[in-house]
């Protein structure tokens, strides 16, 4: 099952109102992405009904998990707790590779359950790289991190959130997970050339990319996973393709979830524009 | 960049978002410093850390910097809110949407999420719902509250073995007394005077039951297979002997205990009949997991 990173083209996120579909039909498509979390089940309780049904989509499927709650950037003491319970899930389904995001979210032992961002300073640097080294340590495994989009900015920030990114990749050996659609929502709102961010990036560190659909407010853009890709994304990421070619890349589809041959009809675009065929 | 003059640590810096970001009040009144008259329990969620990071948050011509914080504070509530109604839908109808979204206010100010799960974040809602002022005029809420949570867990109680039933036929007379029965960790036994399977079936509109805190207690079994949560009813025999066997007592010994329970009144007669019934639905519900008569 087990296959090379590049050779793994389009894959889409997993979600509960298709497992079903997935299931009896064993859709043509590369690779599954499941939301760590999800199948963690309660504190106390146990895995439930969703790793029973993760275990049988990994015969079928590579799998990689991404995380949303490691919470990396907070300045709170690590969650062994959580490592743990993520590195019994990670020996149980023996994914491709393991994601989280390069932010924060929660301190003081509360969760806020958001994705925010960091302030790119030598102090952050410093703390998340060493957090990077630790988590990889207990997980044995290198892990791979993913751009939030943005709608703040810190004033004192001493660097490009690009700058930033290929830095802590390079101190620590970690994966990039390039969301092509938060580099394009954060450029938008914080007024930026989204090219200039891919251009600094070394194409080697960038290991997966992500794909999705946000919405326009009156507060500009907002990442909520719950359309098609636009234009200008697609866009985005064909020139990404020619800085980091054949990287596995993944539909994300989290609110208002259509039907599975909608998906499949963006992970065929993805595809065409990734240059592969499937699997 | 623009520098600040006195550059905040990354920890105070989050530990102000994480006061604006949560702060009851939303961002623009929590930045307008007015101490609301609230609940001095809930006080410290209504404090401003010093020192303040505002200074260090960039507006623009596009979005000033309220309005870059709204964008996070009303996604925190948001988000948090989806969980919950998903997770409490019949609570969210008994007390209509105006009143569950002011319920989630007034609970995330005394139990702020501490789970890396959403989905876990509403634990401590039924008994936060005991202390409520709502619970006085929805008399039901903390049981139907109860009845949601119950069906949570059982929803991620990991499945038990595949139990063959003619293990039942492969044991000796003498093996009988020293039965012990394996049930599906997803088994709740609930009790309530409230009518629980119409309730988790949604057969009855919620003011059918709002005011409901009367009647005779029955007994409920809540189970989960193939993903699915039921709910139906069970006798005080059920409901003893399922305990009893969790206990890990043997079939002589949940006799017993049922036998003592029949002496005060409170039950049928016919026990090794009702205990034979009880074995056929429990097998073809697949509520056993496993049987064994040694030790």
């Amino acid at each position: 099952m087990s296959k090379k990173p590049s050779q793994l083209g389009v894959g889409l996120g997993l979600r509960a109102p298709h497992y079903s579909y997935i299931l009896e039909n064993l859709p043509e498509i590369g690779w599954f992405e499941a939301i760590s979390e999800n199948y963690m089940g309660l504190n106390g309780s146990g895995l439930g009904r969703p790793i029973r049904t993760l275990e049988k989509v990994r015969k079928n499927y590579p799998i990689v998990l991404h995380g949303v709650s490691l919470s990396i950037g907070s300045t709170d003491e690590i969650d062994f707790g959580y490592l743990e319970r993520l590195k019994g899930l990670i020996e149980r389904i023996e994914p491709e590779w393991v994601s989280d995001h390069l932010c924060w979210t929660g301190v003081k032992g509360e969760n806020l359950h958001d994705l925010l961002p960091l302030p790119y300073t030598e102090e952050a640097l410093g703390l998340v790289s060493s957090r990077i080294m630790q988590v990889q340590e207990f997980l044995k495994r290198p892990i791979v991190m993913e751009n939030v989009s943005a709608y703040l900015s810190y004033a004192h920030s001493e660097m490009k959130e690009w700058e930033f990114l290929a830095e802590i990749s390079k101190r620590t050996g970690c994966g990039v997970l390039l969301d092509v659609n938060n580099v394009y929502v954060s450029a938008q709102n914080q007024s930026f050339d989204p090219k200039e961010y891919l251009d600094a990036l070394v194409p080697e560190s960038v290991t997966q990319m992500h794909l999705a659909g946000h919405s326009q407010t009156k507060s500009g853009l907002i990442d909520t996973h719950d359309a098609p890709v636009c234009d200008p994304v697609w866009d985005l990421f064909s020139y990404a393709t020619s800085r980091f070619p054949q990287t596995p890349t993944l539909i994300e589809w989290d609110a208002k979830i259509p039907s599975f041959d909608v998906l499949l009809e963006e992970a065929r675009k993805a595809e065409t524009i990734l240059g592969k065929e499937f699997r | 960049m623009k520098r600040v003059e006195r550059s905040l640590n990354l920890r105070e810096l989050q530990e102000w978002m994480r006061w604006i970001i949560t702060d009851p009040r939303g961002v623009e009144a929590a930045l307008a410093e007015k101490i609301p008259d609230a609940d001095p329990r809930d006080l410290p969620r209504y404090l401003e850390p010093i020192p303040s990071a505002l200074d260090c948050i960039s507006g623009d011509e596009k979005l000033g910097v309220t309005e870059r914080l709204d964008i996070y504070a009303e996604g925190y509530f948001a988000r948090i809110l989806e969980a919950l109604e998903s997770d409490y839908k019949r609570v969210k109808e008994l007390v209509g949407e105006y009143g569950f979204q002011k319920l989630i206010a007034d609970y995330l100010k005394r139990h702020p999420s501490r789970y890396k799960n959403i989905g876990e974040i509403g634990r401590e809602l039924p008994n936060f719902i005991s202390t409520h002022e709502m619970s006085r005029e929805f008399k039901s809420l903390k049981v139907v509250s109860d009845l949601e949570w119950n069906a949570t867990e059982c929803f991620y109680s990991d499945d038990g073995n595949e139990f063959d039933p003619s293990a039942f036929l492969s044991l000796k007379e003498c093996d009988w007394p020293r039965l012990k029965i394996v049930f599906s960790r997803s088994i709740r036994i609930l009790s309530s005077r409230l009518p629980l399977v119409e309730i988790w079936n949604e057969r009855l509109p919620p003011v059918k039951f709002a005011g409901i805190d009367g009647g005779s207690e029955q007994f409920y079994l809540m189970s989960c297979v193939e993903g699915v949560v039921t709910v139906r009813s069970a006798s005080p025999n059920e409901a003893v002997a399922i305990e009893s066997f969790r206990r890990g007592e043997t079939l002589a010994q949940v006799l017993e205990r049922v036998q003592a329970q029949s002496n005060d009144g409170t039950l049928e007669v016919g026990l090794s009949e009702d205990l034979m019934r009880f074995f056929g639905s429990w097998t073809s519900e697949r509520l056993i997991t496993g049987i064994t008569h040694r030790g």
